[in-house]
């Protein structure tokens, strides 16, 4: 999860958000060697004590800087388009969630095996113990099985929402009377948070999710339960 | 000292004005400041790659490969932070 003073994106619990991740650092190596250059000449300028007053037009730099600028332009589409593409892919997800936004909280709905939905809404500081993480903990949490593929339906009761974790890759805007779908895959255990993502009236900033990664026999067992409860 | 007269050749001097660069200013300093450009770039970008691309890389792929996802799940289980499944204890 995010904490205080953090710059960076926060490590990777996906296989997605790993590749997000490398493509994130192999844009920075453009945007460094851009900023270099640019950077360099115009310090150059501090120092220069040429004038040419006719000075007008060359089309040899013109080719450069308009050739130059396309050759870079196609080392960040083509990592790009191979993501975007790899992002799409559905690889017959073994769970399905159904995350609807409502004014201001999230509801879930376990459809594959039984007839369980909860709600979910962020604990208020005053309630929160004193391990709890103040605007991010959530009474009920979305419980999902690591290494398992998973397919999120995402939707919304009343206004747009979005249902984000950045740990996972995964931001889904949930509109109402529209179904999107997002596909992943949990790598590790652990408690992932995200927060809404579109503005959504007065709470937006409290309708937080917490996706806790468990084992697919404890994932099993929890549908059971409570299911019965 | 004396000064030379017009009918007579001035005396041999061992001083004299290099004539300046007239010509290829703009060229010159291309070269030069791409040169530098170019060779910041390359340790910009090296150094990225160096101290933050790979490393990182290498830290993903030494996290996962001998990864136990199970000894993991059961070590945050018995610290009680889940809420849909209880420690051993």
């Amino acid at each position: 999860m995010a904490t205080w003073g953090y710059m960076g994106l926060q490590d990777s619990a996906s296989p997605l958000m790993e590749q997000l991740i490398f493509f994130h650092d192999h844009a920075m190596v453009v945007l460094i060697l851009i900023t270099t250059l640019v950077g360099y000449m115009m310090a150059s300028l501090f120092f220069n004590s040429f004038i040419n007053r006719f000075l007008l037009e060359n089309q040899t730099i013109e080719v450069i800087w308009t050739v130059l600028p396309a050759l870079i332009l196609i080392f960040i589409a083509l990592p790009s388009l191979r993501l975007l593409y790899l992002l799409d892919e559905v690889n017959n997800p073994s769970v399905t969630l159904k995350s609807i936004g409502h004014q201001w909280y999230w509801s879930y709905e376990y459809s594959d095996f039984s007839q369980l939905e909860f709600d979910s809404f962020m604990v208020p500081t005053e309630e929160l113990g004193e391990a709890g993480f103040r605007l991010l903990d959530v009474d009920n949490r979305a419980v999902l099985p690591f290494n398992t593929q998973i397919r999120v339906l995402v939707s919304a009761a009343d206004v747009i929402h979005s249902w984000t974790v950045p740990a996972l890759g995964v931001k889904v805007d949930a509109i109402p009377g529209r179904l999107n779908q997002i596909s992943f895959l949990i790598s590790r255990p652990g408690l992932f948070y995200g927060q809404c993502s579109e503005i959504c009236g007065a709470n937006h900033s409290f309708m937080p999710i917490v996706v806790e990664s468990v084992s697919v026999k404890s994932f099993l067992s929890w549908v059971t339960s409570s299911d019965e409860a | 000292m004396l000064l030379p007269r017009p009918d007579q050749p001035a005396p041999n001097s061992t001083m004299s004005l290099t004539k300046p660069v007239m010509r290829g200013l703009l060229g010159a300093q291309i070269k030069k400041h791409l040169t530098i450009a170019a060779g910041l770039c390359v340790l910009t970008v090296g150094g990225w790659k160096m101290l933050v691309q790979n490393p990182r890389k290498q830290v993903y792929a030494d996290f996962y490969k001998d990864y136990d996802a199970q000894a993991e799940f059961d070590r945050i289980r018995n610290l009680g932070l889940f809420q849909s499944c209880q420690p051993d204890d």
